[in-house]
């Protein structure tokens, strides 16, 4: 009996292309049984079900040909598209998209901020770290409040503006973050406490809440925390890059009905 | 400060050489001047004159030192 493997996707066809590519089998090849079509739900917010599908395998020892020549074939093409998976080989690749990184763009941006430090205020240091496609800047003295500025608006144009000069330079697309004396996590653990405590108050309420004006990270932040909590959704609504950001309570009998 | 705007531009827009900033002193305020080539205006200036923003941010981070007020105006 060959082994079986199930994928779940968005609709049978996403399941299908997932499965092609950990599998690394080419489509012709793949042999699969639906076992949920799955359902986009009402306007895609209520009632979502993923689509499942069990693939079975060839076997083993065709399945390692075929893995070999894939191999290859990856390692050749796929060179530039680094993806997130956990298997050896993909984590070498990760690895030489680190080394690949130009080290013009850390240069660059190096040179950008600490232009704009240096205009600022004095004594300041930076030293930097690599991610697969972040780069870290860290500000170590000088004067703190004035680098951070109000509600960290300082901070935050400082980010982007790097962002923007290092991008434009650059062909991969690099995220840039700025850490000044460690205020990037104080706020982060701020947000996920905003966030906790008025999700609690929604769900006492039962009631929406709106967080007002936050750029992406910082929503991002929001909706990661929330993520876990079955009695609240989030969402943001809004036009540009401030949004507003919604916290839902869930209705008392979905939750019944789901547990 | 002018430098550094002048540099910041330079490195966003697609024809640096045409990148002019120029100051306008005054005894609290001054005025910087910045001029792109046409086809860079939107580069400068940003998705919802985010750009802009970012500039004028710094620069108020910036002058806070000096105790002065700057502000940048992008001149079509």
């Amino acid at each position: 009996m060959s082994p079986r493997l199930e994928f779940e996707g968005k609709d049978v066809a996403k399941a299908s292309q997932k499965a092609c590519e950990e599998l690394k089998i080419p489509k012709e090849k793949l042999k699969y049984d639906v076992i949920s079509y799955g359902a986009t739900g009402i306007f895609g917010l209520v009632g979502i079900k993923k689509a499942k599908i069990r693939v079975i395998l060839p076997d083993l020892t065709s399945e390692d040909n075929t893995e070999e020549k894939d191999l290859e074939h990856n390692n050749k093409s796929k060179k530039h598209v680094p993806e997130v998976e956990r298997s050896t080989e993909q984590a070498s690749l990760d690895d030489k998209a680190i080394a690949s990184m130009p080290d013009e763009s850390v240069n660059l941006g190096k040179n950008v901020l600490q232009q704009i430090i240096d205009l600022i205020t004095i004594d300041a240091e930076i030293s930097f770290e690599k991610k697969s496609d972040q780069i870290l800047f860290y500000i170590k003295g000088g004067n703190v409040a004035i680098l951070i500025g109000k509600q960290g608006q300082t901070l935050e144009a400082m980010q982007y503006l790097v962002e923007k000069v290092v991008n434009k330079h650059s062909e991969q697309r690099i995220r840039i973050q700025i850490d000044v004396e460690g205020y990037l996590e104080k706020k982060q653990n701020n947000l996920k406490m905003l966030a906790g405590r008025l999700a609690e108050k929604a769900k006492r309420s039962g009631k929406p809440i709106t967080i007002g004006q936050m750029n992406s990270q910082d929503r991002r932040i929001v909706h990661l925390a929330l993520r876990d909590d079955s009695g609240v959704r989030t969402q943001s609504v809004g036009d540009g890059f401030l949004k507003k950001l919604l916290i839902f309570p869930r209705k008392k009998y979905n939750r019944k009905r789901k547990t | 400060m002018k430098d550094l705007i002048k540099h910041i531009a330079q490195a966003l827009v697609d024809h640096p050489e045409q990148v002019s900033v120029s100051e306008v002193e005054g005894n609290q305020t001054s005025v910087l001047e910045l001029k792109v080539a046409k086809d860079d205006l939107g580069k400068v200036i940003g998705k919802q004159g985010r750009t802009a923003r970012a500039m004028r941010t710094i620069l108020s981070a910036s002058s806070a030192k000096i105790k002065k007020r700057t502000v940048l105006e992008i001149i079509e």
